[in-house]
């Protein structure tokens, strides 16, 4: 159900006690309906001191849902184990950061909404202890909050929150409620337990693909296996003999259309089984032979779309800018001084297509039978859930529903809502619940790929071997990929792009336009952007005969708080130090989600046999919520950036892909792993930043760096089995 | 088909095709949904369940192979979430997004239960479960703590 926005109802149906919200620029109690109020968040004290917080983050194994919990319960002086976490109601007023809309990503959740929790928490905060004076018969300034009671300062007598909760609902909300000061933070900075992980120790956690409901079927779906062809026809009659087989469904031409957008949302022609339980729908799908129209699109392979990249390497390309800067200035100023350079550096490099490879393929459950439009996902963009139910049964928005549970991994998949859009048509035709499972094979062959990228880079050096001018030009299968290098003068840190601030520089990018979807990929662009570019300044290291970290502290003498990272990597790695024959290391940097992450990677390589022997991270987010979290970000960050580096590469046939399980997809397992140290520098006067993907886009360039020290050889593409390289 | 299983020590009558994997038989048929499909081919581990005490990627092989046999999932580890290896997975906060961590808390199980107290080596070899959120690092320090190998 949608939450109701009256305030009686939320008691009603959360029990009595204090319930608040959070307005944009001021605070205010929840609204009533009718009153256009925007409430941005919820907390809930109860008469018997329960205290229940609504968490707008969606749980994909990034800790935000806990996080976000965390940092209320920081600025509500509430003991953590007696907070219960619970999703946030899909109302406008609870979206993410400012808007209105439901959506998980970008590494945003504590980043985006710090200011918006701490002033909702120091609200309720001053309510209860303005309450708490009253049971007290003193004054306000003579209270503070402590662990969930409001405690007089000097006799130290003590009221519980749960026994003035209904007192403080009553109170005006303050108008300008004041956060903690950072020395009086109780539970911000500490490695608390994440609220959502017992759960997930004995099966009890419900995905999509767990959901249970009276009458549901199970689904599955092929879709085109080449990306842009057409259903002409399917013969059920092999899937229906299959025992359990329901129902057989050709999905052609089918657009949703998405309310408040001129765009309808295009469902990929395919066909899907409806089945009594999914192992029949997949055997009745695996039956059938549908006949497809691949519209001219099944000639492309996996060297062809590298081969259309690396083309596009000598294309001029369209220039990044901004809106009131002049290109011809911007072409004029670095060819000049390209023109005064003493020497100059060019490389190619290009990287593949890589698959999100979530444990948990794509799933959701929809129950469009009987008038109903209630949907069941573990989606990173539930209002785009809730836009499909309202396009495919023409109800408006409060009259759907819209669930979002944990899900089995995101990393920017589950953004794009495909599945959804299936599973809700799909219960529609049948009129009856339906839960959707892709197949693994049909996960893989129908991603939204981190797009396959080549890059060309040149650097105009002087005699001391230092950049008077860069052109950076990236050229990805689709989509949008870009390496921006700040001028000197910059005032804001780099974002998604290298730490450097450097002289007179030109990005430019032509995209090959493959028929190939894309999607955000843990850290995207940064991904492909740091693997070029961080290889690239070992290149004009060398070229300037100077040692990689030596080389990037000239590179960083303008922007200090990179440079501390930077430092803090090389001090835990001691860096310089002897080291065997065969093993040798790399570094490299990056700025992303307002983070800067340093790594070092340690390799001995022996006969083509590269063993990744220890990884350091050096992490500076600004401010840490959860540092028990943030390792666990870097751990898993570097771990899939390792993986994708080693042998992941999603490969083409004929248009369609055919790395479609496991065994051709491969992921890192145990043995591959290296020993991995995060080390955590805090800049508590820098905007908060994200921790979930910062992380990944140091790992590859790092790698490369590192078999280059070993072995002397430059890797400029990836994965290393491309290289002849296996990783034990 | 009619079978009878033995699942986390309680008797079960199931109709099923002979061809279903267990996998399947537990998720839909008997409404065990803590083991968990991630690829159908024993490549991922998310499905591994104890048959007889032995880890199996349930997945894998057909229903009738398993008439009459010990089934244990992650459900009957403990009622309470006190097996020593789901102690030392919340003590350690080794899942991420948790959708892996059924298969690999029945791979340690068995681990644990073949060499009480595993050498890293040993522990990477039996653990060739997949993770993609990269809780790996995690994993092994959780069962060298359940191993009683490292100081609780
Ligand atoms: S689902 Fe059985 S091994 Fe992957
Ligand atoms: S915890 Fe997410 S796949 Fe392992």
């Amino acid at each position: 159900m949608s939450f109701p926005l009256s305030r009686r109802s939320l008691f009603t149906a959360a029990g009595a006690g204090l319930t608040l919200g959070l307005l944009p620029g001021g605070l205010m109690a929840v609204a009533a309906p009718g009153q256009g109020a925007t409430v941005h968040n919820w907390l809930h004290v109860g008469p018997d001191g329960t205290i229940t917080l609504f968490s707008n983050a969606q749980e994909m194994g990034q800790g935000g849902f806990s996080g976000v919990a965390q940092l209320l319960a920081n600025e509500l002086c509430v003991p953590w184990d007696r907070v219960a976490v619970k999703t946030a109601p899909l109302i406008d007023a609870m979206g993410m950061a400012g808007g209105r809309s439901h959506w998980t990503g970008g590494s945003s959740s504590i980043r985006s909404q710090w200011d918006k929790l701490r002033y909702a928490g120091a609200a309720a905060r001053e309510m209860l202890v303005t309450a708490g004076a009253r049971m007290l018969g003193v004054s306000v300034a003579e209270c503070r909050a402590v662990n969930g009671h409001i405690e007089h300062r000097s006799d130290g007598r003590r009221v519980a929150y749960g026994a003035v909760a209904d007192m403080a609902s009553r109170l005006p909300v303050p108008a300008n409620p004041v956060p903690l000061a950072r020395t009086d933070w109780s539970l911000v900075g500490q490695p608390l337990l994440r609220k959502d992980i017992a759960e997930k120790v004995d099966g009890s956690a419900i995905y999509a693909t767990d959901v249970r409901l009276p009458g549901l079927l199970s689904a599955t779906v092929m879709q085109c296996p080449v990306f842009g062809g057409r259903l002409v026809s399917v013969d059920p009659s092999p899937a229906m003999s299959v025992p359990g087989v329901r129902r057989v469904v050709p999905v052609m031409s089918v657009s949703i259309p998405i309310p408040g957008s001129e765009q309808p949302l295009i469902v990929n022609d395919a066909v899907a089984v409806i089945a009594d339980h999914w192992w029949a729908a997949r055997q009745g799908l695996m039956a059938l032979s549908p006949v497809w129209d691949f519209q001219g699109k099944d000639g492309l392979d996996t060297d062809g779309m590298i081969a259309a990249i690396q083309a596009r390497l000598n294309d001029v390309g369209s220039i990044r800018k901004a809106a009131q800067e002049d290109e011809g200035v911007i072409r004029t100023r670095h060819a000049t001084a390209m023109a005064g350079a003493a020497r100059t550096v060019r490389c190619d490099y290009h990287v593949p297509a890589l698959a999100h490879a979530q444990m948990e393929p794509m799933s959701a459950v929809a129950d469009l039978s009987a008038g109903k439009a209630v949907a069941w996902t573990g989606s990173q963009f539930a209002t785009s859930v809730r836009h499909i139910l309202c396009g495919l049964t023409g109800l408006a928005e409060d009259k759907v529903t819209v669930h979002t549970l944990p899900s089995g991994g995101g990393f920017g998949r589950r953004y794009l809502n495909d599945y959804v859009a299936y599973a809700c048509f799909l219960s529609k035709q049948a009129g009856a619940p339906v839960k959707l499972i892709y197949s693994r094979e049909e996960d893989l062959a129908q991603g939204r790929y981190r797009p396959a990228t080549a890059c060309r880079l040149t650097a105009g050096l002087d005699q001391n071997g230092l950049p008077v001018a860069i052109h950076t030009h990236t050229a990805p299968a689709s989509g949008q990929v870009w390496i921006a290098i700040a001028p000197p003068g910059t005032e804001a840190q780099p974002d998604h792009q290298p730490s450097y601030y450097l002289p007179a520089p030109l990005a430019t990018m032509a995209e090959a336009g493959l028929p190939i979807p894309n999607g955000p990929w843990r850290a995207p662009g940064s991904t492909q952007g740091a693997f070029f570019f961080e290889c690239f300044v070992d290149e004009m290291a060398q070229a300037a005969g100077q040692d990689p970290v030596t080389y990037r502290r000239r590179l960083l003498a303008s922007n200090p708080r990179a440079l501390r990272v930077l430092e803090a990597a090389v001090t835990a790695s001691d860096w310089g130090r002897d080291l065997p024959p065969g093993t040798g290391r790399g570094i490299a940097i990056w700025n992303s989600f307002q983070s800067i992450a340093a790594q070092v990677v340690q390799v001995q390589v022996a006969q083509n046999r590269v063993r990744v022997e220890k990884v350091w991270c050096a992490f500076d987010c600004g401010t840490i919520v959860n540092p028990d979290s943030v390792r666990a970000q870097g751990e898993g960050s570097i771990l899939m950036a390792l993986s994708a580096s080693l042998a992941e590469k999603v490969l083409l046939e004929s248009g369609a892909v055919s790395s479609r399980n496991f065994d051709q997809y491969t992921l890192l397992r145990m043995e591959q792993m290296p020993v991995i140290e995060v080390i955590l520098v805090e800049s508590p006067d820098a905007p908060v930043g994200g921790a979930g993907e910062p992380m990944t886009p140091p790992l590859p360039p790092a790698l490369a760096n590192a078999i280059f020290a070993a072995t002397g050889r430059r890797l400029r593409s990836l994965p290393l089995s491309d290289h002849g390289l296996t990783v034990a | 088909m009619r079978y009878e299983l033995d699942v986390n020590g309680h008797r079960q009558a199931v109709d099923a095709p002979t061809d279903m994997p267990l996998l399947w038989v537990l998720r839909d048929l008997l409404g065990l949904t803590g083991t968990k499909y991630g690829c159908g081919v024993a490549q991922c581990g998310a499905c591994t369940i104890l048959l007889d005490g032995q880890p199996v990627r349930s997945c894998q092989f057909p229903m009738e192979q398993y008439a009459g046999q010990k089934v244990a999932t992650v459900e009957g580890l403990s009622p309470d979430r006190s097996h020593v290896l789901q102690q030392a997975w919340i003590a350690e906060q080794v899942p991420q997004c948790g959708y892996c961590q059924s298969g690999m808390l029945m791979a340690a199980a068995a681990l644990l239960r073949e060499i009480p107290k595993p050498t890293d080596a040993q522990i990477g070899a039996a653990m060739t479960n997949l993770c993609r959120c990269g809780t790996l690092p995690r994993v092994r320090r959780a069962i060298r703590r359940a191993a009683g190998m490292v100081a609780g």
